[in-house]
């Protein structure tokens, strides 16, 4: 039986490459998926979902969520803009861009908004569902919130977030954590047991520009914009965020779905007791118990990741699209 | 009061003591066409607050629909770090436990019916989608149901005719040092509030303190013996019971901080030096869940009313008069 699944997205690049992953592996039967603010605002996550959903032929129902963190950006001192570009030859070029150059979509998202989308299907449901979360944490922070028991109907949740060795939009925090410490935390307290797929992971589960062609040569919608976007992001990564191969990228929201899949993409998973950190320096920090005796698990975290299995994986899976 | 306009409300409640008081003046008001009680944690848990708004409301035979909605701070209490002990314990006087709002209250009925089965911040986001007449919101408890509503449809804010908070304290605090119990309580949940614009009424301590009732209050309402007069004045003499053990013979009297919000919402001239400032809500440190007011020469722009003062004479009349049959 296809694993049913809810995805949560701030599209993005690589959220449209993970969407593009789940959609297109035989094993998964996306339910819904839910937009969060993130990478970009929420109207142009939403959009850029649909867009890419009307043109894969698709018509998914796509629930808008919260336009902002739970709590974070209330303190002006927690306030500060965050975002990657890197300057390429006298031009800015975004690790996300604003709005997709794909047609103007089919249809429009749903009414209701996504927490309380959470809220009722997983009320609802009678087999728990999986859950791929790739965005900042809002949606699920605020739905776990309002009705903790929901917790009870979540099989596995995957987040692609945070950092142990790596870290990218401060010195000690990752972008979706950073975004919104206090919606983690809520997960983390929930009982729900995320696995973690943190940039220690995604950053060793990198495409090459080589591999990157590979993909594209199967020639079709989905392969081609997968490798445009992955394009784009090598151009970023090679100016502002050098890898540990050249020319090439990382694929984060994508190597989450992966997991879901083929949880073998994952590597050295551990069980672990982890805090997010809301203040100060520390702020998005990953705090994870390193005492010789620490608290108790409360989540599964990936310390590395099998980029060649990974890598496989996409370019086998984007063979998947027909047109039509 | 006849001659006041009556307007749609919707009562946000942590029933308790004062909130009961304030909850049966919602319903005895011929000016308050009350639409909905929504509960939340605070003084006690949302399952004891949800139980005695039910049972309130048997006892005045009244139909009102209850949503019952959030059980712990929007985040604040997801951090160690921050200000979380509540300085209202119970006291133990002749080997009695004395407290402020005793779990279930007592002296009122067993409700026969059960909250609404929609949680209340799903309420409030489908109730002000639909609404298409102005509502006024009177909050008397933690912000946290409208802090997450805010949070997620800030343009609902547009919907809401006038949001009366009890809360704050400017001359006076309660739970800490710097903060009075609803603000402190869920501080982020006021700052989501304050920045919709939505431009609340707080009604502070400072008013409620004002317009405090004493023991001769409280025979007086028991004169009019109806239910919710002798009520009141039996929450009222416990309050003072809790206050004057732990504050000093003194204190003879109690705030019923909930039924002045109530009352303002009536009839805005029981509340007095209503005044226009510009506040924020304390996040961290000392200051956590302090209102911070602007206190510069040229302070930012105002964005809540607040009353610093109240007419205690009209307030008691008005109870005695929504009271009286």
């Amino acid at each position: 039986m296809k694993k049913k699944l809810i995805l949560d997205v701030d599209t993005g690049s690589d959220d449209a490459i993970a969407i593009m992953t789940a959609l297109l592996s035989p094993e998964i039967e996306v339910v819904a998926i839910c937009t969060v603010w993130g990478n970009t605002k929420l109207e142009n996550t939403t959009e850029n979902t649909l867009r890419l959903l009307s043109r894969m032929g698709l018509k998914i129902p796509v629930y808008a969520g919260v336009p902002t963190a739970l709590s974070k950006y209330l303190s002006p001192e927690r306030d500060v803009p965050a975002f990657i570009e890197a300057e390429v030859d006298g031009e800015v070029v975004k690790m996300h861009d604003d709005l997709f150059d794909l047609p103007a979509p089919h249809y429009g998202k749903e009414d209701l908004p996504a927490p309380f989308f959470y809220m009722d299907y997983l009320s609802e449901v009678e087999e728990p569902v999986d859950i791929v979360a790739v965005g900042p944490l809002t949606n699920l922070g605020y739905a776990l919130s309002l009705k903790p028991d929901i917790a009870g109907k979540i099989n596995s949740l995957t987040i692609m977030g945070g950092g142990y060795n790596v870290a990218n939009v401060t010195g000690s925090a990752e972008a979706n954590f950073w975004h919104d410490p206090e919606a983690v935390q809520i997960i983390l307290d929930s009982g729900v047991h995320p696995t973690i797929v943190p940039l220690d992971a995604t950053h060793k589960a990198i495409i090459t520009k080589e591999e990157i062609d590979e993909l594209r040569a199967s020639d079709n919608f989905c392969s081609n914009f997968a490798a445009d976007l992955m394009e784009q992001r090598v151009l970023v990564h090679t100016e502002v965020q050098p890898l540990y191969l050249p020319d090439s990228a990382t694929v984060h929201d994508a190597l989450a779905v992966a997991a879901l899949v083929d949880r073998d993409v994952l590597q050295d998973v551990r069980e672990v007791n982890l805090n997010v950190c809301f203040t100060g320096v520390g702020e998005g920090h990953c705090v994870i118990d390193r005492r010789e005796a620490p608290a108790n698990s409360n989540c599964s975290f990936a310390f590395s990741a099998d980029r060649d299995r990974f890598v496989n994986f996409l370019i086998k899976t984007f063979k998947n699209f027909n047109e039509g | 009061m006849d001659k006041l306009k009556t307007r749609k409300v919707i009562l946000d409640v942590d029933t308790g003591s004062d909130d009961a008081i304030a909850i049966m003046c919602a319903i005895k008001s011929k000016n308050i066409q009350l639409e909905a009680i929504c509960t939340v944690w605070g003084n006690l848990t949302v399952d004891k607050t949800t139980l005695n708004t039910l049972g309130v409301c048997e006892a005045l035979n009244a139909d009102i629909p209850v949503y019952s909605g959030c059980n712990r701070p929007m985040v604040k209490d997801r951090s160690k770090y921050r200000d979380l002990e509540d300085a209202y314990e119970p006291l133990i006087v002749d080997g009695k436990e004395l407290k402020i709002h005793y779990d279930r209250l007592e002296g009122i009925p067993e409700s026969k019916r059960k909250a609404e089965s929609r949680h209340a911040v799903r309420f409030y986001y489908d109730y002000l989608t639909a609404a298409t007449e102005p509502v006024t919101l009177i909050a008397v408890g933690p912000l946290t149901n409208l802090g997450f509503l805010f949070r997620l449809a800030p343009h609902l804010a547009s919907k809401v005719e006038q949001l009366i908070i009890m809360g704050g304290g400017v001359d006076i605090t309660n739970c800490s040092r710097a903060g009075e119990a609803n603000i402190w309580h869920d501080p982020e949940a006021f700052q989501i509030i304050l920045d919709t614009g939505i431009h609340p009424l707080l009604v502070p301590l400072d008013a409620t303190h004002a317009a405090g009732l004493n023991l001769d209050d409280c025979e007086k309402l028991e004169g009019l013996n109806t239910f919710a007069a002798r009520f009141t004045a039996r929450l009222a003499k416990q309050r003072i019971e809790y206050e004057s053990a732990r504050f000093g013979e003194d204190h003879n009297w109690s705030a019923i901080h909930d039924a002045l919000a109530v009352c303002a919402s009536i009839d805005e001239t029981v509340l007095e030096n209503v005044e226009e400032v510009a506040c924020r809500a304390g996040l961290s440190g000392s200051a956590d869940g302090e209102v911070l007011i602007d206190r510069r020469e040229v302070p930012e722009k105002a964005n809540a009313s607040i009353a610093l003062s109240a007419n205690k004479e009209k307030f008691l009349a008005m109870l005695c008069q929504l009271f009286a049959d």
